[in-house]
């Protein structure tokens, strides 16, 4: 081993790779919060160029700089990204040369030249080296993923202007593929990596895939479900039914939004006749529910009054907890039984019960993949909706709830440790006779056995009473929602 | 609130919420907080790598987090730079607002300016 060698031998061993490591991963948290941070300067021009706090050509400037961030934001995620996939790379490397380099100058110690098994530190020296220069290489890649910012030899752009001039911000923007039949969480996560104008060009393009699509942001989701609307809403040759809920849909957003109300279109299926409809910020609210609803709802007839109970169980869940932030959702997105026949089959709750599954995933992966904190999450379940709800739970994994409420439920398959949510509330009443059919199960909600926490009623409460203010049960209701309400 | 007529004319209403203008610059400078101590985070780091590796490797390694933070710090001063684009507005507005309201103000008969 020559005198060089032997230096760079002792230079390598002398390598701290605990403190290499660390940085390492350091890096990578700080690399994750930027494209938490993009998500969030994104919010805060999306918030601008509603036109609600400011506008005129001063306010289209603002946000005109906005958007000129949120893409040197992405452009820098996406380079940072790349060199700490560098800096990764050459972690191994950093630990193996590490390694052998000490093992090779230890052996080197104890051995009296000449000997043969000299030859072995001679193979350990060299493999050594070769970790090393591939450390090297790898530490080399990680600056030069960032050379498309500008950054030379270790030196970035010295200011936002300059950083500007290395970013291409014109030019068509090729809308990218919308992935199809895929987790909620990838399809969170492909959203999450997309630039700003990626994604508003993939809403132009595909606002039927995208609206529908579980995974994505509920304002991504909103304005393309709006596009669709707009569409339906100008079309002559749609149907008289679907005409009809479109207007509904229309007219019950411009309602809602007239009295203050932030409203989040999350799915429009027309032909399908399936609606989503949610008050509040799905994507940034402390609580969420999930209004599920039972046989003979449809959204040209029933949003209305739906909407009228998501709005009261709004009401009720600040009224539990009044700095909680709550969205609550009408969830229309299965077809519900129109007739008897339909009504007494699972049919629906077959096709109801994974669509419910999909869309809680896709709630709580449109956070994660910004590291937004989780909402607490109710699904709130009404006759019919109970079977959604025990078909959901047969999908595999967890349902993606903090809790759930069966209200006036005909009977359950299995008890409520079954639907495998932290916390299962029911409500049923004497007035009730739907609570007593047992059409789907043998196992009633109020029965002790069951192991459902039951929700205050009275006894001449109707199936349709549950989300009547005058009754207690939808403040109980609310204060599930606000997680104010302990399981038994 | 109705802003004060532009300079030059304008094809859309000019109109300004200052409280809801004020909330999104606080929104957008505790962001650029946030990220200038991301950027000072990659710096700090950005100097153990020449101390855990020392030569070239620890050099280039470093050299690469300084470019990081020097990136994250641009982003930083930009959205800081543009908060107080919008708070500057919402002030702006606000004091013309109190200007012109005090300009019409004395336009009054001195004895209309108090209630009898």
């Amino acid at each position: 081993v020559s005198a060089p060698v032997a230096a760079r031998l002792s230079a390598i061993a002398a390598w701290d790779v605990p403190l290499v490591r660390r940085a390492v991963n350091q890096l990578d948290e700080v690399a994750g919060r930027l494209s938490t941070w993009r998500a969030r300067i994104e919010g805060v021009g999306r918030a601008l160029e509603s036109g609600e706090c400011w506008s005129g050509p001063a306010a289209r400037s603002a946000v005109g700089a906005l958007h000129d961030l949120s893409a040197v934001t992405w452009a820098v995620d996406a380079g940072l990204a790349r060199s700490l996939s560098a800096y990764e790379r050459m972690l191994p490397e950093v630990a193996t040369a590490h390694e052998l380099a000490g093992e090779a100058r230890a052996v080197a110690s104890v051995l009296p030249e000449g000997m043969d098994a000299g030859l072995s530190v001679v193979t350990t020296a060299d493999a050594a080296l070769r970790h090393a220069a591939a450390a090297a290489a790898a530490a080399r890649d990680a600056g030069d993923e960032l050379a498309g910012l500008g950054v030379r030899d270790g030196f970035a752009p010295v200011d936002f202007s300059d950083l500007l001039g290395h970013v291409p911000l014109v030019g068509p923007v090729a809308p990218p593929a919308v992935p199809v039949r895929r987790h909620p969480d990838e399809v969170a996560t492909w959203w999450a990596g997309l630039s700003e104008a990626s994604q508003l060009a993939v809403i132009s393009s595909s606002p039927a895939a995208l609206g529908a699509l579980d995974g994505v942001p509920a304002w991504a989701r909103d304005r393309a479900n709006r596009r669709l609307l707009d569409r339906a809403l100008a079309s002559r040759g749609l149907p008289d039914g679907e005409a009809t809920t479109a207007r509904v849909v229309a007219a019950r957003i411009a309602a809602e939004e007239a009295n203050g109300r932030q409203v989040q279109l999350q799915l429009l299926d027309l032909s399908g006749d399936r609606v989503a409809l949610a008050l509040g910020d799905l994507d940034t609210d402390d609580a969420v529910a999930v209004l599920v609803p039972g046989i003979f709802n449809t959204p040209g007839d029933d949003l209305d009054a739906l909407t009228g109970d998501a709005a009261d169980l709004a009401a009720a869940t600040r009224a539990a907890a009044p700095a909680t932030a709550v969205a609550t959702m009408v969830w229309l997105g299965y077809r519900t039984p129109s007739h008897l026949a339909e009504a007494v089959v699972r049919t629906s709750a077959e096709r109801g019960g994974p669509a419910l599954a999909t869309a809680l995933d896709g709630l709580g992966a449109a956070r994660g993949a910004v590291a937004t904190p989780a909402a607490r999450t109710t699904v709130v379940a009404h006759s019919y909706g109970t079977y959604v709800v025990d078909e959901a739970a047969d999908e595999p994994g967890t349902l993606a709830a903090d809790a759930i409420v069966l209200l006036g439920s005909p009977g359950m398959e299995d008890d409520a440790a079954s639907l495998d949510a932290p916390a299962v509330f029911d409500a049923a009443t004497p007035a009730d006779p739907i609570s007593w059919a047992g059409w789907f199960g043998d196992r009633h909600t109020w029965e002790n056995g069951y192991g459902s926490t039951g929700l205050p009623t009275e006894a001449a409460m109707g199936h349709s009473d549950y989300f009547d203010p005058g009754h207690p049960t939808l403040a109980a209701i609310g204060e599930v929602v606000a997680g104010a309400r302990v399981p038994e | 609130m109705s802003a004060p007529v532009p300079s030059r004319p304008s094809r859309g209403p000019i109109t300004v919420e200052p409280a809801a203008l004020e909330a999104l610059a606080a929104e957008l400078a505790a962001l650029a907080g946030e990220l200038a101590v991301d950027a000072e985070h990659s710096e700090s780091l950005a100097a153990t790598f020449p101390v855990a590796l020392g030569g070239e490797e620890g050099w280039v390694t470093g050299a690469t987090a300084t470019a990081w933070a020097a990136l994250q710090e641009a982003i930083a001063d930009r959205a800081r730079a543009v908060a107080g684009t919008l708070s500057g507005a919402a002030a702006a507005y606000r004091a013309q607002d109190a200007a012109l309201s005090g300009h019409m103000g004395r336009g009054r008969p001195a004895g209309d300016r108090e209630p009898r």
